[in-house]
């Protein structure tokens, strides 16, 4: 039992895992998670629920980004299609920050199955939320999850 | 006393050392059956572990048979990471990508049936600036060929191993960077005429070149392998505001084969390899109908470019204009004994002389929220053309004779979302096609006078129509349901005989519905992390690509699908 406990608890954490800017520079997730909670978004341009997605993305990235919160776009597009990524991404003025894994190892690190998939990670890298796919309606659900994180009354 | 003591003391340092292990995965589960023997049961789990610097990575497959693919029921996949300070240790199935992939790009699509990683060692130690990996393992690659006995659409019968080792080393400015990559190859190379194996030595260099800047990026790749072959990659962006317009350009030249020989790899070695997965510099399409004419890039022998321009025009609608050109190098002619051999062709430029394999596509694309973002559109247009083989090119002093196969197609992808509420949602995919297909045969020779097109399909063109209506309600569930039809096709599909499930008769009253496809599917958001799908129908088989990559999927007739994803 003693030892069954802490392996609970140790559970849905994340690791301290390196992201990849467009630019090609890399940083580190926990310098986002000393701000505040993090939301990690994989998607991909050719992933039509993930493009519905991200106005809302970008909704709450300029709203809650004052308590610290941030969300971090992973785009899985391979080589073949990365360079359309900052076109997309400037041509819709989304503000959020967006990185590379055009191999989706972070992808699977993670546990990504399907496109769109969600994360939302504490403060302390413990993963409180996650959701696979987007229909319409599910940002509602997300904003709840990340007003939660941020102990927000609703 | 001393025995309690040690054991209470083990206790809280396995409990501590475990608080701070974390296991986290996910699991799918898919099982087919259809009337046409398009049977399959392909299960994974995946597990991944951290603890402190360690990182750790499991992936079962319990697969008889999968999709695509050869069966497997045992440890797939694993590798053990360790990070501390710049450095990183890397052990088991890697998978990682060098520059733009001209020299090394790992992938593990499993839609295609691709794997390229190696199991192996990487040893990678990076600062702010500067960078340096050292890489060393084995891969073992099975590919479908014709070639080779056994062929199966499904079921890869062709095996070859690759021992690598190689570096990389770049640097890193404030807004450039530079990188050196160098690898070397050892192939086992099974030759079946032979009946023995060739070990073929390679070695492959590249240096590549990228600028990020505010309002434009650069990138630029050069790669040489082994004595003859090269290739060039650039792609750049300008930004006007929130316009952007890029271009990309590609110079492909690892090897040179005949039109008869060209997409055999099994008795013609060299070339590029199959882990230099290079950008393919056109639009890959991901809807039904374009999806099935995506060109089939040839990593040996192809140049061309890629244009575009992509910016709002009005209420935050995005406008997408986009142009792609590409064609062989050389052109190739046969002579008095009927053997292929290289003639004149196009330098840096690609040909639009139809014995040169040209393709073209013109692509435009809508899409953005309308009513308050009630209404989310897609509307594109695509015209593309493809001289996909050369079948005879004979020419003289004075006469020519010629055929190929081209294909040449207008198609209209559209893509509505309508949401009543915060809750229910319909969605309509409609996607229309017009096809031509078919083999273009010249000849000036006296007596043999003749300028034919003979299309493959029994009319002159195939129009083809997709419609998707679902209905949605968030997060729970969607249903939706997909008609795929035809007026024609080729006389193998047309003298197959399908039978029309439920959906189908229920359609014919409308339409002959002999080249109808038609499927039902649901899927249920059990929780968070947990969903089910569940479908019913046929799905037509065709060309499907992903990563460049193209495969036969063959069709799925009157059968069940069942697909379950959950991670914890």
């Amino acid at each position: 039992m003693a030892l069954a406990v802490p392996i609970i608890l140790g559970q849905s954490k994340v690791p301290n895992i390196k992201l990849k800017k467009l630019n090609g520079k890399s940083v580190m997730l926990q310098d986002y998670l000393k701000s505040g909670p993090v939301l990690i978004n994989f998607w991909a341009t050719w992933c039509a629920p993930c493009k519905k997605e991200m106005v809302y993305l970008d909704q709450f990235e300029k709203k809650y980004t004052k308590n610290g919160f941030s969300i971090l776009a992973v785009s899985t597009d391979s080589q073949k299609s990365l360079s359309q990524v900052r076109s997309y991404i400037r041509s819709k003025k989304y503000t959020f920050e967006v990185f590379q894994d055009p191999n989706s190892q972070i992808f699977k690190k993670l546990n990504g199955n399907l496109m769109p998939t969600n994360i939302l990670i504490s403060k302390e890298g413990q993963i409180l939320w996650q959701h696979y796919g987007y229909l319409p309606g599910d940002e509602t659900q997300l904003e709840k999850e990340i007003r939660s994180a941020l102990k927000i009354d609703s | 006393m001393n025995f309690l003591r040690r054991l209470i003391s083990a206790i809280i340092i396995v409990c501590t050392a475990f608080s701070q292990f974390s296991i986290s995965g996910n699991a799918s589960i898919g099982y087919g059956k259809s009337q046409n023997n398009f049977n399959f049961s392909e299960n994974s789990i995946d597990l991944n572990g951290y603890w402190n610097n360690w990182t750790g990575w499991l992936q079962f497959e319990l697969s008889d048979p999968p999709q695509l693919g050869r069966d497997m029921k045992a440890l797939r996949k694993f590798r053990a990471e360790y990070s501390i300070n710049s450095y990183t240790f890397k052990l088991g199935d890697i998978y990682e990508y060098w520059g733009k992939g001209l020299v090394l790009n790992m992938v593990d699509d499993q839609a295609i049936n691709l794997d390229t990683g190696i199991r192996g060692g990487l040893v990678s130690w990076s600062n702010d600036n500067y960078y340096y990996d050292l890489l060393i393992g084995s891969q073992t690659i099975w590919r479908n060929s014709n070639q080779v006995i056994g062929f199966d659409d499904r079921v890869p019968n062709y095996r070859i191993d690759n021992n690598i080792y190689g570096s990389r080393a770049g640097i890193n400015f404030d807004k450039t960077s530079i990188g050196f990559h160098f690898l070397k190859v050892n192939e086992n190379h099974p030759n079946p005429s032979f009946k023995k194996d060739d070990i073929i030595a390679h070695q492959l260099y590249s240096i590549n070149f990228n600028y990020y800047g505010q309002s434009s990026d650069i990138n630029f790749e050069f790669a040489q392998k082994d004595k003859n072959g090269f290739g060039i990659y650039a792609d750049g962006n300008i930004y006007l505001s929130a316009w952007s317009m890029g271009f990309a350009y590609k110079n492909y030249h690892f090897a040179e084969l005949s039109p008869y020989d060209r997409w055999d790899f099994v008795n013609n070695t060299g070339g590029a390899l199959t882990f230099q997965q290079m950008p393919t510099v056109f639009r890959e399409h991901n809807t039904s109908l374009l999806g099935t004419i995506t060109h089939i890039i040839d990593y040996n022998d192809e140049l061309g470019f890629h244009i575009s321009a992509e910016g709002p025009i009005f209420g935050g609608t995005l406008l997408s204009l986009q142009y792609s050109q590409s064609s062989r190098h050389n052109e190739w002619i046969m002579d008095e004994n009927w053997e292929w051999k290289k003639s004149g062709g196009t330098k840096g430029f690609p040909s639009s002389d139809p014995l040169l394999n040209p393709f073209k596509e013109y692509f435009a694309e809508i899409n953005g929220y309308a009513f308050g973002k009630k209404l989310y559109f897609v509307v594109g247009y695509a015209n593309t053309e493809d001289v996909v083989d050369i079948y005879l090119n004979r020419p003289s002093d004075s006469y020519q004779s010629y055929s190929y196969e081209f294909l040449e197609a207008k198609t209209i992808p559209t893509h509505f979302t309508y949401r009543f509420n915060n809750t229910y949602s319909i969605d309509l995919l409609f996607e229309y096609q017009e096809k031509k297909k078919g083999v273009n045969l010249f000849s000036n020779y006296p007596q043999l006078t003749q300028d034919l097109f003979t299309s493959l399909y029994l009319n002159d063109k195939q129009i083809n129509r997709f419609i998707s209506l679902g209905v949605a309600k968030s997060p729970r569930w969607s249903a939706t349901l997909s008609v795929d039809y035809s007026n024609t096709d080729e006389r193998v599909v047309l003298e197959n005989n399908r039978k029309n499930n439920a959906f189908e008769k229920a359609l014919d009253k409308l339409w002959d519905t002999s080249l109808t496809w038609a499927n039902f599917e649901m899927v249920f958001n059990v929780n968070d992390k947990t969903r089910l799908s569940i479908s019913y129908g046929s799905q037509r088989g065709g060309v499907f690509c992903s990563n460049g990559v193209c495969r036969y999927i063959q069709p799925f007739e009157n059968g069940y699908n069942l697909g379950i994803i959950s991670s914890f």
